[in-house]
């Protein structure tokens, strides 16, 4: 079944000027899960969001390959995968909990997160997020953008009131159209890319896009084969165009596998006949 | 949850000729026109003199048409009064102006012994952002020119479909030895793509062989073990109309 081989290498930094790293990630290269989430509100608020909402995830996701009857957080969506809908119910799952707890609690009031969310299952990428953390594809020596913000400048550009070049200078770019854990139900965006031999992932949050253009990722992730000295890199330069936020970023290379010589003769002649 | 942060709602105006300026709503009525005097001036020969108001009832604020020349408009209808929700977005003349809600953020409030930061994230509730991406218009169609395969058409409603024998794949290959994988159609925006699978198995279009993957056109031929099928992409509008 294991047809692709993933290694990964992760890093996450407080940035020059914050306080706190309200950034979270998971990376499970055996389990094909890759999360970032960007916390937010006041005191340690902002980390808790992030942290529940990686447990959560993680845990449902978990639960549901020990048990596939899992009941799916709200409605599956047809023209995707089961594991693309298994991954949108656990981010779901994730907003109402964290939802449920900034209710319960005065000093969390408000607080809420980012999440980007990718799972390699059978050949294909699952991804589900919301907000402002990115997934981008590298393949063939060029990167892809595979998510949209949820955010203001975004709407905005897709509606012709701000040009894309004016995206980083916007005094408003840190408003977020949707995020997870601010409202009882969320719209959690999905997407599904089936994966390539090489093919690296490049999960972040927006502390990275702020000082570290989509070219300039493509340098640094072309110019190393370590896809850990590559994350660590990409926090380095970050940090160096002013390190104004919290930055995270995974780095995912997805290889395929080979079957022996053997093998791949065996599985040819001997399938089963349907 | 906003008690704390009086914030008035904002005008972001964006000029015919480019450039962006916001206009903070402190009082009402606050009057929108082309002659000096009004609160918000526009430069613009297609906005009258005086325009259009927001007036505040209650804690609701009113977009007014002042009977102008060419209309007053709210998300691209015209209107004599409507009540604004954040993000609306408002027409005079050339000119585009979005409202924003400052009340319904939950910002937090600066905190006490914090750096105030500037750029801090803040989350709006507002109907366009949530609303889903905008449906597809084109759906792809699979004709089977040949080859053994469970049904001669297949529309690809899916984000990804694959072509093999396995059981979730969408074009369901039935010949004796085909593979369980052979190749993955998937949608990017509004067009289609095939690639290999990691059977790699070769795939022909118009009888030339594709690396990796390759963006469908209308009317390609694809050859993918030993079945050949014609890709069609067919507008949904028409079919709905």
């Amino acid at each position: 079944m294991h047809h692709w081989h993933i290694t990964h290498g992760a890093a996450s930094d407080i940035g020059l000027v914050r306080r706190l790293n309200e950034d979270r990630y998971h990376a499970d290269t055996d389990a094909g899960l890759f999360v970032v989430c960007d916390g937010m509100g006041g005191h340690q608020a902002g980390e808790v969001a992030s942290s529940r909402a990686i447990e959560l995830i993680v845990q449902h996701v978990t639960e549901a390959d020990a048990d596939p009857s899992l009941p799916l957080i709200g409605m599956a969506r047809p023209e995707f995968t089961p594991a693309t809908n298994r991954l949108a119910s656990a981010v779901r799952l994730a907003n109402h909990r964290v939802h449920e707890e900034a209710a319960r609690r005065v000093d969390y009031a408000g607080m809420g997160t980012t999440v980007v969310a990718a799972r390699l299952h059978g050949g294909i990428l699952s991804i589900a997020h919301v907000g402002d953390s990115r997934l981008y594809l590298i393949r063939d020596g060029a990167a892809r953008l595979l998510t949209v913000d949820h955010s203001l400048v975004q709407q905005q550009i897709q509606s012709g009131l701000l040009a894309a070049a004016d995206r980083a200078r916007a005094s408003h770019r840190h408003v977020l159209t949707r995020a997870v854990g601010v409202h009882p139900l969320v719209d959690v965006e999905l997407g599904e890319c089936p994966v390539l031999t090489g093919d690296i992932f490049l999960l972040c949050s927006d502390g990275l896009t702020a000082g570290v253009s989509a070219d300039m990722m493509l340098r640094v992730t072309l110019e190393s084969t370590d896809p850990q000295a590559i994350a660590r890199r990409l926090v380095a330069l970050s940090n160096a165009a002013g390190g104004t936020d919290n930055v995270t970023v995974i780095v995912a290379q997805v290889t395929q596998r080979h079957q022996g010589f053997w093998n791949r003769l065996c599985s040819h002649w001997f399938s089963p006949p349907v | 949850m906003s008690q704390h942060h009086p914030a008035s709602p904002i005008l972001l105006v964006r000029a015919p000729q480019g450039g962006t300026r916001e206009c903070e709503i402190t009082r009402t009525p606050l009057t929108i026109g082309r002659k000096p005097g009004n609160d918000l001036c526009l430069d613009d020969p297609a906005v009258s003199g005086h325009h259009a108001r927001i007036v505040q009832i209650q804690e609701v604020l009113f977009l007014e048409d002042l009977k102008s020349t060419n209309g007053s408009f709210v998300n691209e209808q015209k209107i004599d009064r409507r009540q604004l929700q954040d993000a609306d977005s408002l027409r005079f003349g050339a000119h585009r102006v979005i409202f924003r809600d400052k009340q319904a953020p939950a910002a937090e409030p600066a905190i006490a012994g914090e750096t105030p930061v500037a750029d801090r994230t803040i989350v709006v509730s507002s109907s366009s952002g949530s609303a889903p991406s905008t449906p597809a218009r084109t759906v792809g169609i699979v004709e089977i020119l040949s080859g053994k395969t469970d049904r001669p058409q297949y529309s690809l409603t899916k984000h990804v479909s694959l072509i093999g024998a396995q059981d979730d794949a969408v074009i369901t290959l039935t010949g004796w030895f085909a593979p369980n994988s052979a190749a993955v159609i998937s949608r990017r925006g509004e067009a289609y793509v095939i690639s290999q699978t990691e059977s790699g198995k070769r795939i022909l279009v118009n009888s030339r062989p594709i690396q990796r993957e390759h963006t469908l056109r209308q009317g390609d031929v694809v050859e993918v073990a030993g079945i050949t099928l014609r890709f069609v992409l067919r507008d949904e509008r028409s079919q709905a109309a």
